[in-house]
C-alpha cells in the first residue's frame, strides 16, 4: 500500500478515528496500532510478518536479557549475539546471492569450479530499516541510554509501526518507547505542519519525481548509450531531483501521518542540496540515517579520537558500509567510498590548511556549494546505474559524446527546477505558510488539501510508481 | 560526523504546535485537534468524490468483482452521474483533459 493512492486515504480515514477513540486505553490502542501495521505491511507480502514478528520478540528477549545481567562480559556476549543475529537476518535476504556470485567469481579467477545456488528468496520490504530498529534498540539497552521495555507489545508496535516501517526515518528505541508508555496528547498534533508535510510530499512525489523519472532519468539510464553528452548530465542532475523529491517525500509523510496519530518522528532531511560541504550535506540528508551511522558506526570505531589517519580511516569505513547497506553491489560501495573519501579529503583539508568552504566569505560557500553539488550528483550517478560497470560506461559516454540530439523537454526541466526550488526557498517562507494555515479557517483548511490533491490528479502521471527507498 | 544538536534541529523532535485560535473563529473553539483532523480529511475526500468521481468509480472497478464491490460500483456510478449532473466534475476532467493533450508528458519528443 503506497501513501499516494486511494488506498491508504481509505485506510488512514478509518484508522485515524479508531485511534484516537482508543486514547484512554493506551493498551487497546497500541494492539489496534500493531495490528493495522501487520496489515499494512502484509500487503506487500503476508509471510514476512512472521518475520518481522521474530525479529521484534527476539530483540524484547535480548533487551530483557541485557536488563536482568549485570555482569559486564555476559551483557558484552548478550548483545553480540542480539548484532549477529539481527545481521545474519540482513545477509540472508539482501547480501547471500551478492556474495555467492562474488565468491563464484572469485573461484574461477584462481581456477576453482565453485557453484552456489541462489538463494531465491524474494527482498522483504524494508528489511534494512528493520535491522537498524532492531540494533538500535539492542545499542541503546546495551549502552544504558534506554531502559529494556518491559511490554512485548510496545517493542512489536516500535519495530512495526506502519508510517516508518517501509522506508524509515529510523526513529530511536529512546525517541519512541517513552511516547508508547502513556496516552497521546492531542495537543501534539500539529495540524499545519503534519498536512503541510503530507500535501508537500504527494508533490514532490507524485508530479515532480514521477514526471522526471519517467520521462528523462530512467529511459536515459536504461540506454545511456542512445543519449548525448547534456542530456546525460542533464540526466544525473534530473536523478538527484528525482531521489530527493521521491525519498523525502516519503518520510515526510510518514512524520506527517505519524504526528497526527499523536507521536513525534524525527526530522529526516533539511535542504540538502543548498549544502556547502558534504559534511554540511550529511547534516541535511537522510539525518536519521547519518545519525545512526554516526552513534553506531563511527564513535564506536573510534571517531575522531585516534588521530589523524585512524580518523579518515574510521570515515572511509562508516561511508563503505553506509554504501553496501543501501544495496548488494559494488557500485553502492563506490558510493559509499566517494562520500568517505570526500569527507576525508575535506578534513584534511580543513585539519592541515584550516579550509572550511562551509565557513567564510559569500564566494568560498558558493564554490563550495558548486563543488559539493557536483560531487553528489557524480556519486549519484553510481547510486542509479545497475552496475559499477554500467556507472563508468556512463562517465565514458559523457567524456566521448555521441552527437545524438537533445531529448529534454521543457516540462521536465520545469519540474527539475521547481525541485531545486524546494531547496532555496527560505526555511522563513514553509514558517509563514504554515503559520498562515494554522490561522485559516475550517473551509480554507479543507480547500487546501482539497485543492493540491486535485492538482496532483491533474498533473501527475497515471499510477504511482513504489517509492525508491523501497528496494533498501 | 556532527554532534547532536546539529542533526537534531531544536524542534524537530516534538512537535510544537504551530497553531493560535483564529479570532471570532466559534468552530475552531469547540473542535479538539483529532476532531478538526477528523473533518478536514472527510470533508476533504467529499470534495475529491464531488470533483472527481470517477477515480473512486476506477478504484472500485479495479478491485475483485464479489457482491460488495458490485454494490459499491454502483453507487459510485451514481454519484459518476450525479457529479456530472451538477457540472461539479467538468473542472477537473477539463484540466486533465487538457493536460494530457498539451503533450508535455510525451516521451522523447524531439526524436
Amino acid at each position: 500500500m503506497l501513501f499516494p493512492t486511494i488506498d491508504f486515504l481509505l485506510f488512514f480515514a478509518v484508522v485515524f478515528p479508531i485511534t484516537w477513540s482508543l486514547n484512554d486505553k493506551n493498551t487497546l490502542k497500541k494492539l489496534f496500532l500493531v495490528v493495522i501495521s501487520y496489515a499494512f505491511y502484509a500487503c506487500w507480502n503476508w509471510r514476512f510478518t512472521f518475520l518481522l514478528f521474530i525479529s521484534s520478540t527476539g530483540n524484547y528477549l535480548a533487551c530483557r536479557l541485557l536488563s536482568a545481567t549485570t555482569s559486564p562480559q555476559r551483557r558484552s556476549l548478550v548483545t553480540w549475539v542480539a548484532v549477529a543475529l539481527n545481521l545474519l537476518g540482513l545477509a540472508y535476504f539482501k547480501y547471500f546471492d551478492f556474495l555467492a556470485a562474488e565468491l563464484t567469481n572469485l573461484a574461477g579467477y584462481f581456477g576453482l569450479d565453485l557453484e552456489i545456488n541462489a538463494s531465491e528468496v524474494p527482498l522483504p520490504v524494508a528489511i534494512s530499516f528493520l535491522t537498524f530498529h532492531g540494533l538500535s534498540y539492542v545499542f541503546d539497552v546495551s549502552r544504558k541510554k534506554v531502559e529494556a521495555s518491559k511490554s512485548l507489545l510496545d517493542v512489536v508496535l516500535y519495530m512495526a509501526f506502519f508510517p516508518h516501517l517501509v522506508a524509515g526515518p529510523i526513529v530511536r528505541a529512546a525517541d519512541f518507547l517513552g511516547q508508547l508508555s502513556k496516552k497521546s496528547d492531542p495537543e501534539h498534533i500539529d495540524i499545519a505542519r503534519s498536512f503541510g508535510l503530507i500535501l508537500g510530499g504527494l508533490v514532490k512525489k507524485v508530479v515532480i519525481a514521477s514526471h522526471i523519472a519517467t520521462l528523462f532519468v530512467d529511459p536515459v539510464f536504461v540506454n545511456p548509450s542512445d543519449f548525448g553528452r547534456l542530456d546525460l548530465i542533464l540526466a544525473a542532475y534530473g536523478y538527484a531531483i528525482v531521489i530527493y523529491c521521491d525519498f523525502s517525500a516519503y518520510t515526510d509523510i510518514a512524520i506527517g501521518v505519524a504526528n497526527l496519530l499523536g507521536y513525534q518522528f524525527p526530522q529526516n532531511f533539511n535542504q540538502p542540496y543548498r549544502a556547502t560541504s558534504l559534511r554540511d550535506f550529511w547534516r541535511r540528508w537522510h539525518m536519521s540515517l547519518s545519525s545512526w551511522l554516526r552513534d553506531y558506526l563511527y564513535i564506536p570505531m573510534g571517531g575522531d579520537r585516534g588521530g589523524r589517519w585512524a580518523t579518515y580511516r574510521n570515515l572511509m569505513v562508516t561511508m563503505l558500509l553506509g554504501g553496501l547497506w543501501h544495496g548488494a553491489g559494488t557500485q553502492f560501495i563506490i558510493w559509499g567510498g566517494i562520500h568517505g573519501g570526500w569527507l576525508a579529503l575535506e578534513r584534511f583539508l580543513k585539519e592541515t590548511f584550516g579550509f572550511d568552504s562551509s565557513k567564510g566569505s559569500l564566494a568560498l560557500r558558493l564554490l563550495g556549494w558548486f563543488v559539493t553539488f557536483q560531487v553528489v550528483c557524480a556519486a549519484w550517478i553510481f547510486f542509479r546505474c545497475p552496475s559499477s560497470s554500467a556507472a563508468f560506461e556512463y562517465f565514458g559516454l559523457i567524456l566521448r559524446d555521441s552527437g545524438a540530439p537533445l531529448t529534454v523537454t521543457p516540462f521536465v526541466i520545469a519540474l527539475m527546477l521547481l525541485g531545486f526550488a524546494t531547496q532555496l526557498t527560505r526555511p522563513e517562507r514553509y514558517e509563514s505558510l504554515i503559520r498562515w494555515y494554522a490561522d485559516a479557517s475550517l473551509g480554507m483548511k479543507v480547500a487546501v488539501p482539497s485543492l493540491t490533491i486535485l492538482c496532483v490528479g491533474v498533473f501527475g502521471p497515471k499510477g504511482v510508481a513504489p517509492f525508491i527507498y523501497f528496494q533498501f | 560526523m556532527t554532534d547532536e544538536s546539529e542533526i537534531w534541529p531544536s524542534g524537530a523532535r516534538v512537535g510544537a504546535p504551530s497553531e493560535r485560535l483564529a479570532p471570532f473563529s466559534i468552530v475552531r473553539a469547540r473542535l479538539s485537534r483529532p476532531v478538526e483532523v477528523l473533518v478536514i480529511v472527510y470533508a476533504t475526500m467529499i470534495v475529491l468524490l464531488l470533483a472527481n468521481p470517477k477515480a473512486l468509480a476506477n478504484w472500485i472497478g479495479d478491485l475483485p468483482q464479489n457482491a460488495v464491490t458490485e454494490a459499491a460500483k454502483s453507487a459510485a456510478d451514481e454519484v459518476v452521474e450525479f457529479s456530472a449532473k451538477l457540472g461539479l466534475s467538468a473542472p477537473y476532467e477539463a484540466a486533465r483533459e487538457a493536460f494530457l493533450k498539451s503533450g508535455w508528458i510525451k516521451r522523447d519528443r524531439a526524436r
